[in-house]
């Protein structure tokens, strides 16, 4: 019965998790290790995650799990400026805007990532997002700020955007 | 005057973070094996704790032996005569071997411990004095394996049901057996000593009932070379300690470290 429950748990929702990990780690294969650890510790422990809020329990989990993984992350990616998961510029300018907005998200610290992908991707409000970091909502609005001012300082970003012809710092 | 930042993006920083955001999330595929990998990592991890688990019991136990080698040498180390004096005799069969009536009692009161009717095979030690008295026996149950039994008890005490220390089936005989309590220096303390044969030893602990139990491979290659030998505290200490090693065969010189 639990089987078979995890089953239609990881069917429902393992294709949110995975892009949120994806988002979140700014790797694919990363996010993949990442939701299957996720969902191995609660397959453990699916006595008690699966009668509550297993949705809850897994976004919290892939959080906390992708802070542990972005400093390895970040680790590794200080030895060498190449960026494996980058994708490839696009010829469009407004595909240029985001590709340079991705790789500045990437350059985030993981909390403050972690905050903008939970509000812009995941629609999650300021309480929700402080329940997943297990932190304060204050904590939450300073970090979504700084985030925001980081981009709004990025020049890559900034250069991006002019030529995507806006004309206006974003 | 300093513009306090609200951390409100303008709207094309939020809509060009939202649509990134979107488009990667997009470019994921969902593996068709989720389940099934995270099912396997699932078992790993249960593995590994097992694993852990194991392995802290193994330590806690190494643990527990060398800290009881390590006080049995520090608490004796100027007695090794002492220790010494007493091989010679060894293995005593104990003064009582011979007496039926006190054999008898000793069965029934293993009888009633376990519930089996048990037939005597030998009587391995059995003896009593003024410090303590202890007895073990190889009897056959009524499937006909055999089985070892033992009881220590306080001195002038009658056989008690409740001093049995020791009852589990044996695949091989047991060697011998003695009481040492001179070594000990205190609380009678039956010594078992066994040939690599056995498959696994055991004891309980009479005072809390528990039993705890390790292969005889490792006992008898790591830490006993060949010889397992094991001591019993009287029932109000309870196990006391394993305390030393021996060459191998029991017609060689066999060295108590006390």
């Amino acid at each position: 019965m639990a089987a078979l429950e995890f089953e239609h748990f990881v069917a429902a929702r393992g294709p949110a998790l995975l892009r949120t990990a994806r988002l979140l780690t700014g790797s694919y294969h990363e996010a993949e290790d990442l939701v299957q650890t996720v969902l191995a510790r609660m397959l453990v422990h699916w006595g008690k995650v699966g009668d509550e809020f297993p949705e809850a329990y897994a976004r919290r989990a892939l959080v906390n799990a992708s802070m542990n993984l972005r400093q390895r992350f970040h680790a590794r990616r200080s030895a060498s400026d190449v960026m494996p998961d980058a994708g490839v510029p696009d010829v469009s300018e407004s595909q240029a805007a985001r590709d340079a907005m991705w790789r500045s998200l990437r350059e985030l610290p993981r909390k403050q990532r972690a905050v903008l992908v939970l509000r812009y991707y995941d629609d999650y409000t300021e309480q929700e997002i402080a329940q997943a970091l297990d932190c304060s909502v204050g904590t939450v609005k300073s970090q979504a700020s700084k985030a925001l001012a980081k981009l709004r300082g990025d020049a890559s970003l900034a250069d991006a955007f002019a030529q995507a012809g806006t004309g206006t710092t974003p | 005057m300093k513009q306090r930042d609200t951390g409100e993006p303008t709207t094309l920083l939020r809509e060009t973070l939202a649509q990134t955001l979107a488009e990667r999330a997009a470019e994921v595929v969902m593996p068709p094996m989720l389940a099934t990998m995270a099912r396997a990592r699932a078992r790993r991890i249960v593995v590994r704790r097992r694993i852990a688990a194991t392995a802290a019991s193994i330590a806690c136990l190494l643990a527990v032996v060398g800290t009881g080698v390590a006080v049995s040498r520090s608490q004796h180390s100027g007695h090794h005569s002492v220790a010494a004096s007493l091989l010679p005799h060894w293995p005593a069969r104990g003064t009582d071997v011979g007496d039926s009536a006190g054999i008898d009692a000793v069965l029934r009161a293993w009888e009633a411990k376990t519930g089996e009717q048990l037939t005597l095979a030998q009587v391995l030690y059995a003896g009593r004095d003024s410090i303590g008295s202890a007895a073990l026996l190889l009897a056959t149950d009524t499937s006909g394996h055999l089985r070892l039994g033992g009881l220590v008890g306080a001195a002038g005490s009658a056989w008690s049901p409740e001093t049995l220390v020791v009852d589990k089936p044996v695949s091989a005989p047991l060697v011998a057996a003695s009481l040492v309590h001179e070594a000990a220096g205190r609380n009678p303390v039956l010594v078992l000593v066994t040939d690599p044969g056995f498959d696994q030893m055991s004891w309980q602990d009479a005072d809390s009932a528990s039993d705890a139990s390790m292969p005889a491979q490792w006992d008898s290659d790591s830490l006993l070379n060949g010889v397992d030998i094991l001591t019993f505290g009287d029932p109000n200490s309870g196990l006391t300690e394993v305390t030393l090693s021996g060459p191998g065969r029991l017609d060689r010189e066999v060295t108590i470290d006390h």
